[in-house]
């Protein structure tokens, strides 16, 4: 088939194309029309090359028609052909159609998608809204929440100290009743401390009654080895001595301790020893070890009392005593007192009556300067 | 005759007890002093059997002061801790060389608070011993502390001192060597006599304090004797650099650790 007008060589620019148009025309003619449309072309070429190719602009679509309807007369089969080509034609019409019509519905669908579509988004967008709207509240929901949690929190560790303060408080209670006048007006009883002084005072005080408490065991030690050596007493007595001196270093101790009850239980006890004249002199506890150690004596000179007496100071103020006191030779001085005291032990099973004489005053300087000696050392400088 | 009833027989020295470490003792000598043997012997000890030797005993609270002279003095020995408040004291009764000697234990606090009341009772000390737990170096460090704080009231060159490592039986063998090398070091700068005891088990708590007798004995046999050949001569000076052992005279340097 021939180019149609609608090819895209005719209307754009047919001054340049229409001789190959015509020659392709010409080659399909039957050759009388070939013949004449050489001729037709020769002379068309020759007007375009001297008017210019516009010159023949519009002929040449004209003769190309002629020349068609020409060949097709010429050629049967051609000519058979141009009737299915009007069918082709009103078929491809009927196609055109439908396809419109097929178009429109499909705009059509097109159209309402897209509305469809539209109102999606629409919808979309609102609900994103929301959304975020929603997640707002939750964050601000969450903050509450954290922040409720921890004064949760806060008020339960305060609740916890105060139960724990009101236990303690709980377990004080019992001691306030008997002393909430003497306490002052800033201090509990919990926290009711010492001062310095005195703990100083306290501490004094425990060293000078373990001093004597040492030096009185010492003493006992030395009474005791004094009995031992004197072979004339008896087994028996000495037995009883012993556990008498015993029993009343357990007393010390249990008064030292501040432990009476355990003391009050041990006078019993003494009712049964063998001496028989502990528990005569009704003297106080504190007195009891002299007057054992006196036996015979209706009224006991007391040792450390005597002592004091002799040197113008107590037993307690011995620490004071100048530094390097003239210590005698042990052994010189006080062997007369103890001979002299050994020997007042032995009447001791029959008590007698009347009273004894003295202590040796050589011996007893003797001891009392061991007894100075040894609080001097005993008590740290500056008591 | 001795106004003294006689000590203990497990309380009586006749021979000077061995030094724990070599490197760290006072001196390694075998026996006593001559001058204090033949003295002892003669009973030229003078007011020496009256005489009782103050021990103080310091360190950080809860190394074991407390339980180290409970278990000596008492042969006892509490787990639980109960901190001493201030001081206490404790009197331990020797015979050496036949003369009797008295120990005077001075137990101080280890806790801060007391310790102004505690370093009252410093003064006049003729030992001082300085415990530390094996276990804890912290304890061996403070050591110098408290013999400073101790000498600031005693004349350094009167005074004997003694490092104690205790609680021995906590540490392995492994450990406790570690730790001694470092203890030794301490010992040798203080100029002091090192031991390691245990009062749980009584590990050489006994040979500790026999030592520290026989050493402050020694010690205050000598003083006493210079004094009294002092006073025999009168206005003569005498120049003691002459005696055969020159570690009586010479005198004993200031300890470098605590300036």
């Amino acid at each position: 088939p021939l180019p149609r007008p609608r090819s895209p060589l005719y209307p754009s620019n047919p001054s340049i194309n229409f001789v190959g148009a015509m020659a392709e025309a010409l080659r399909r003619s039957p050759p009388p029309v070939y013949r004449m449309a050489e001729a037709l072309g020769a002379e068309l070429r020759r007007l375009s090359a001297r008017f210019g190719p516009d010159a023949v602009a519009g002929l040449v679509p004209v003769v190309v028609r002629l020349l068609e309807l020409l060949e097709a007369q010429g050629d049967p089969a051609a000519a058979e052909a141009e009737a299915p080509e009007a069918e082709n034609q009103s078929q491809e019409d009927n196609v055109a159609r439908t396809e419109r019509e097929v178009m429109l519905r499909l705009k059509e669908v097109v159209d309402k998608q897209r509305d469809e579509l539209r109102a999606q988004a629409h919808e979309i967008v609102c609900k994103s809204r929301d959304l975020e709207a929603l997640q707002e509240q939750l964050q601000r929901f969450m903050a509450r929440n954290e922040e409720l949690r921890h004064k949760v929190a806060v008020v339960q560790a305060q609740l916890r100290s105060v139960l724990e303060k009101n236990s303690d408080l709980e377990a004080e209670a019992p001691s306030p009743p008997e002393e909430p006048q003497h306490q002052d007006a800033g201090r509990s009883p919990a926290h009711c401390c010492f001062s310095k002084e005195e703990l100083q005072q306290i501490l004094q005080e425990r060293n000078e009654l373990k001093t004597n408490l040492f030096l009185v065991q010492e003493e006992l030690a030395y009474y005791q080895r004094e009995l031992l050596n004197e072979e004339r007493i008896p087994s028996l007595f000495l037995d009883a001595m012993k556990s008498t001196i015993k029993r009343q270093r357990k007393k010390i101790r249990a008064k030292m301790l501040g432990t009476m009850e355990e003391a009050e239980s041990n006078d019993e006890d003494e009712g049964s020893c063998a001496t028989g004249s502990v528990d005569a002199h009704p003297h106080p506890p504190e007195s009891r070890i002299r007057s054992f150690t006196f036996p015979g004596k209706s009224s006991p000179p007391r040792l450390l009392s005597a002592l004091s007496a002799a040197s113008g100071s107590g037993i307690r103020t011995a620490a004071k005593i100048p530094p390097h006191p003239a210590a005698p030779e042990p052994g010189k001085s006080s062997t007369p007192w103890n001979r002299s005291w050994s020997r007042r032990v032995i009447p001791v099973p029959a008590p007698p009556t009347e009273p004894h004489h003295p202590p040796d005053p050589m011996g007893m300087a003797s001891l009392q300067h061991f007894l100075v000696a040894q609080q001097h050392w005993l008590l740290p400088h500056g008591w | 005759m001795n106004i003294l009833a006689p000590v203990r027989r497990d309380r009586v020295i006749t021979d000077l007890p061995p030094c724990f470490r070599k490197e760290a003792a006072l001196h390694t000598r075998s026996s006593f002093h001559p001058t204090v043997s033949s003295a002892c012997q003669e009973q030229r000890t003078g007011t020496v059997g009256f005489k009782i030797s103050k021990i103080i005993v310091v360190g950080d609270l809860s190394v074991g002061k407390t339980c180290l002279i409970n278990r000596f003095c008492k042969d006892t020995f509490d787990k639980n801790y109960k901190a001493t408040i201030g001081v206490d004291f404790e009197m331990e009764r020797f015979e050496v060389l036949g003369v009797p000697f008295s120990l005077q234990l001075w137990d101080t606090a280890g806790q801060e608070r007391f310790k102004c009341i505690a370093s009252t009772y410093y003064r006049g000390a003729q030992a001082i011993v300085i415990v530390f737990d094996v276990n804890d170096v912290a304890s061996l460090e403070h050591t110098r502390q408290w013999l400073a704080d101790a000498l600031k009231e005693n004349d350094p060159s009167n005074v004997i001192l003694f490092l104690v490592g205790s609680k021995k039986d906590l540490s392995t063998p492994a450990q406790y060597n570690l730790m001694e090398k470092d203890a030794l070091k301490v010992a040798q700068e203080m100029q002091a006599e090192y031991w390691a005891v245990s009062s749980l088990t009584g590990e050489n708590v006994r040979d500790f304090f026999f030592r520290v007798a026989a050493l402050t004995f020694e010690s205050s046999v000598l003083a006493e004797l210079e004094r009294s050949s002092a006073r025999r001569i009168g206005d003569t000076v005498r120049i003691s650099s002459n005696e055969s052992d020159l570690y009586l005279s010479a005198p004993r340097k200031k300890p470098k650790c605590c300036q």
